[in-house]
């Protein structure tokens, strides 16, 4: 078995004029599980449609378990549970246990689908037709189709957008046991506490490109890790701003919290302007924080 | 590691015919549409078939009644309806809800995908011709011979399809909501202009030359043929055949393209 599940070399992909991916490179072992995070536009969905064959790079390229998307496909090497907008992304008329034999029958070494009913949960939906399910149902059957062919890396789009939250909790449930049985799995959210929580791996995705690639707890020390917070009704933020370490000034009724590189540096920077200020604390960004921080970067330039 | 997991040992086979007899099981639960792809040509059929004015036309060209001849256009109208209905019209909605695009993710070729579309459209023409003519038959008892019944329904299924990979191909390149206006509009004028409302011998020469091009009259031809003990006329089906590969070879070639719906 090849030790990499997946391999994008300096990976383009334009739309006209527009580059939705702008040059990425990623690497993923098998057993990884990996959160591709970022805000809409970042190039989420166009990467995970050049994994999953479904759109050709501009230029670079795609290496699924040693070959080509389209050929780890058809070997039934890959599953995946996409988008489906406002439509169920299934077929109107199908009975959920007839469309997971049906699907299961396409793969050269699919799982039972019996197995495959009973670990979605599905096992007395079986006999209902696709067109009468409820939102939480209907995601469980497309999860259903992508685990048929026992595939070897599981692709998800924004899998838990519109499920209620015992719904997101029973999804990512069921996709930890797939994980722990060695799989690899890559999805796409930008629900951050969704990729603190289900990934161990976190690729943050913004216009294109790649702008961190690490555990969550090292993205969240790279970049502003640390607020500072305090009062001072004079102050004008300009100043502040430039304060060194100092990333992004927030102004609210006199209090302000500042985003830094390094709070040491920003709290000195901050006694030496001699502006006074009161109730002074520094704390910990959240990794939303961090998030907006890493995201926002080149407009801010 | 995914050793203690059941897998359905079995050996790999074509998937056509799975995905075929799929298609036909989701087609079977939903007869409802049958009945406003046979409204029309039952009820054209029943108001019109009695109608003394294009007597002489199925008389000098083709050497028949007019209510046999006219029987032969209706089943190939509601072959031709059927067809469409049952591939482009459903194939566009499954495409714009995402299940078209999660099949791509299978090991199902393109060429079994396009084909078997194709096949199930085909099969719904042959109910609905079935259909109409078990109805046109009941009211104008045309007293034909078994054997010819038996040929112009084959002749009516066999025909409907090119229909049916034009009505893929519509389905695979239009929208949900485009999709249902462009098949109506393209079946009625390939019916008309086939001749299968008004013959051909009303129309002016030139009409009956473009007429000559479209599969809707080779179809028609075909069944007429039939029915005026006229030999068979392999042209015919050539052009027949021309649509049908030409088309589904489209429909795969659209189905495999880029997939350009993710942008985000």
């Amino acid at each position: 078995m090849p030790t990499e599940v997946l391999a994008l070399h300096d990976v383009h992909r334009s739309y006209g004029a527009v580059e939705a991916v702008a040059g990425i490179d990623l690497h993923v072992a098998p057993g990884e599980t990996l959160a591709l995070l970022g805000p809409n536009g970042a190039g989420k969905s166009t990467t995970l449609g050049m994994i999953l064959g479904l759109l050709s790079p501009s230029s670079g390229q795609v290496t699924v378990l040693g070959r080509s998307p389209h050929q780890a496909v058809a070997d039934g090497l890959v599953g995946a549970l996409l988008q489906s907008g406002t439509g169920t992304g299934l077929p109107p008329g199908a009975r959920v246990g007839e469309l997971v034999r049906f699907m299961a029958s396409l793969y050269p070494k699919p799982l039972a689908p019996a197995t495959v009913l009973e670990r979605a949960g599905l096992t007395s939906l079986a006999g209902r037709r696709v067109d009468g399910l409820s939102g939480g149902e209907l995601q469980r059957v497309r999860f259903a189709l992508a685990i048929c062919a026992d595939p070897e890396l599981l692709i998800f789009d924004e899998p838990t957008v519109g499920l209620d939250v015992p719904s997101q909790r029973g999804f990512w449930q069921t996709v930890g046991a797939f994980a722990a049985e060695g799989r690899a799995i890559i999805f796409a959210t930008h629900y951050l506490a969704e990729a603190e929580e289900a990934a161990r791996r976190v690729v943050v995705l913004s216009k294109g490109h790649i702008v961190a690639d690490g555990p969550v707890s090292d993205i969240r020390r790279t970049v502003t890790t640390k607020q500072v917070r305090f009062r001072a009704p004079q102050a004008d933020p300009q100043v502040l701003q430039d304060l060194p370490a100092v990333q992004r000034v927030q102004a609210a009724d006199g209090a302000f919290t500042l985003d830094t590189t390094d709070a040491d540096a920003t709290v000195r920077g901050l006694y030496q302007s001699s502006i006074p200020f009161s109730d002074l604390e520094v704390a910990s960004a959240a990794l939303e924080e961090a998030f907006l921080a890493l995201t926002t970067e080149d407009s801010a330039r | 590691m995914t050793a203690t997991i059941a897998h359905a040992a079995r050996p790999h086979r074509p998937l056509l015919p799975r995905f075929l007899a799929f298609e036909l099981r989701r087609l079977a639960r939903r007869p409802s549409f049958l009945i406003w792809t046979l409204a029309f040509p039952v009820v054209f059929y029943l108001v019109s078939y009695s109608n003394p004015t294009n007597e002489a036309h199925a008389r000098s060209s083709y050497g028949t009644t007019w209510p046999i001849f006219f029987m032969v256009s209706m089943c190939a109208w509601a072959a031709v309806s059927a067809a469409f209905n049952a591939s482009g019209g459903r194939l566009a909605a499954e495409r714009t809800n995402g299940w078209t695009r999660q099949l791509k993710l299978t090991p199902l070729p393109s060429s079994a995908y396009t084909t078997g579309k194709v096949l199930a459209g085909a099969s719904l023409a042959l109910v609905a011709a079935l259909v109409l003519a078990l109805i046109a038959g009941a009211a104008a008892r045309p007293g034909l011979s078994a054997g010819t019944w038996v040929a112009v329904i084959l002749a009516c299924w066999l025909g409907s399809l090119p229909f049916a990979a034009i009505g893929i191909f519509i389905g695979l390149v239009a929208s949900s909501s485009t999709a249902q206006p462009i098949m109506i509009a393209v079946m009625l004028v390939l019916n008309v202009l086939g001749g299968l409302l008004v013959p051909l011998q009303a129309f002016p020469a030139w009409l009956r030359d473009v007429a000559k091009v479209l599969p809707t009259n080779r179809l028609g031809n075909l069944g007429w043929n039939v029915v005026a003990h006229r030999p068979f006329n392999p042209v015919d089906v050539a052009v027949l055949a021309a649509y049908a590969v030409a088309f589904t070879a489209l429909a795969a070639w659209r189905y495999r393209a880029d997939d350009r719906r993710p942008i985000g």
